[in-house]
């Protein structure tokens, strides 16, 4: 993650992406984009998602480092080599943008795409703490995490997928668009416990301390939001 | 909820035609019948749950037209006079319950969305033209009522198994028990 993220943009040709003005235009984008896909596709409106959307554009963060986003990165979204255990490429771009480290940051920690060691303390995607997880990050990319901005993406990521999962899942199930409408009628199911966990985040406003609710996968079996490992 | 009978019944029916039927074993003529009678039993379901709740009020109501003629008949209370005052109790608890079925599911549920809506369009506007301290009410008003609603959606889809303490959700029937005890 670090090394993409100190990819430098400006000497790449990324002519097709649309490049933030310095201050919180990224973070403005996010938002209008996500809730413009709400208007397009929900069909049963949400109290809640308006005020998420209020709340996010209230306390936009100021883009510090404008880098390539991944939008998806976790494990199960990579390819490795078996001969060395050595990463040899990221899938799933399709949410890829340029902007904030912090909505990597916080959606790889994410609890959705952890699990809990025997002692029930919370894996980053089932390899580390997060404390161990943001200090190998710095070290590695040479910046600092500000928390507040990554509490502001936990939210944003919260946002974003709560509107892919009950207005964008619904929307295609609804008018049979996949070959996987009913895997996608069965993650609507998770959107309201990450909507209350987006809740639960609004609430705690500049705390950084996560909810208890969402600290652990679905069971095993149960299908992840976005694809599982071995793809869609 | 989006997670309804209808778009379920219509996705798990297009699993079914798109991608498990076509992989069964043509050998299997058993595995075959069945795969299709599960498939129509589901088409059937959707066609008949709209109408089930009108079904059966429906019925309802011409059960009460026959009891009450039986009631009338004099024979009948003198060939079965126990077995008519046991009717005549139920009758009574039976058109108590269609005087409080007056609403259609579609009407609740047309309903809901239509608040659903409304309150959204308000929280967007108040939001969009005021200042963060002169929505604080609105957004307590807002955080709670979604805190209570998400619970109980919470619950409704807890089956699916995405819960880390399921224990820790109260049963969706004492979430809602309140909706049809009686005043």
């Amino acid at each position: 993650m670090a090394r993409i993220h100190n990819l430098d943009v400006g000497g790449t040709d990324m002519s097709a992406f649309d490049f933030p003005q310095p201050g919180t235009q990224c973070a403005l984008w996010g938002v209008n984009h996500w809730e413009r896909v709400w208007e397009e596709d929900h069909d049963e409106d949400a109290p809640m998602i308006r005020l998420a959307a209020a709340w996010l554009r209230r306390h936009l963060p100021v883009l510090e480092r404008p880098c390539i986003v991944h939008a998806d990165f976790r494990v199960g979204n990579f390819l490795f080599n078996e001969k060395d255990n050595r990463i040899s490429a990221w899938l799933d771009w399709e949410l890829g943008r340029i902007g904030d480290p912090h909505q990597d940051l916080a959606y790889t920690t994410s609890a959705a795409f952890g699990s809990h060691d025997i002692d029930g303390s919370f894996l980053v995607n089932g390899l580390m703490s997060e404390e161990e997880f943001f200090a190998a990050y710095e070290r590695a990319s040479g910046h600092r995490i500000d928390r507040k901005t990554l509490h502001w993406y936990k939210v944003f990521n919260a946002f974003f997928i709560c509107v892919l999962t009950l207005s964008t899942g619904y929307r295609i199930a609804r008018n049979g668009k996949t070959h996987q409408d009913v895997l996608v009628t069965w993650l609507i199911g998770i959107g309201y416990m990450l909507m209350d966990n987006m809740r639960e985040l609004i609430e705690q406003g500049d705390e950084m301390k996560p909810p208890l609710s969402l600290h652990s996968l679905p069971p095993e079996g149960a299908p992840v939001p976005f694809g599982r490992p071995g793809g869609h | 909820m989006q997670l309804r009978p209808d778009i379920q019944i219509q996705s798990v029916l297009k699993a079914m035609n798109d991608v498990v039927l076509p992989a069964l074993d043509p050998k299997n003529p058993l595995a075959q019948e069945q795969a299709r009678l599960c498939m129509g039993m589901l088409s059937v379901m959707a066609g008949q749950l709209p109408l089930q709740f009108r079904f059966d009020c429906d019925e309802l109501t011409r059960l009460l037209g026959l009891s009450n003629r039986l009631q009338q008949l004099d024979e009948v209370g003198r060939l079965a006079p126990q077995a008519i005052a046991s009717l005549r109790q139920d009758t009574e608890r039976a058109a108590d319950v269609l005087a409080r079925a007056r609403a259609e599911p579609s009407e609740v549920l047309a309903a809901v969305r239509a608040l659903r809506a409304a309150t959204s369009k308000v929280v967007r506007a108040a939001c969009e033209k005021g200042e963060a301290s002169e929505t604080q009410g609105l957004e307590r008003a807002v955080l709670s009522a979604s805190k209570e609603q998400l619970l109980r959606d919470r619950s409704w889809v807890l089956g699916q198994g995405w819960e880390a303490d399921p224990k820790a959700i109260a049963p969706i029937e004492s979430l809602i028990a309140h909706v049809s005890a009686k005043e």
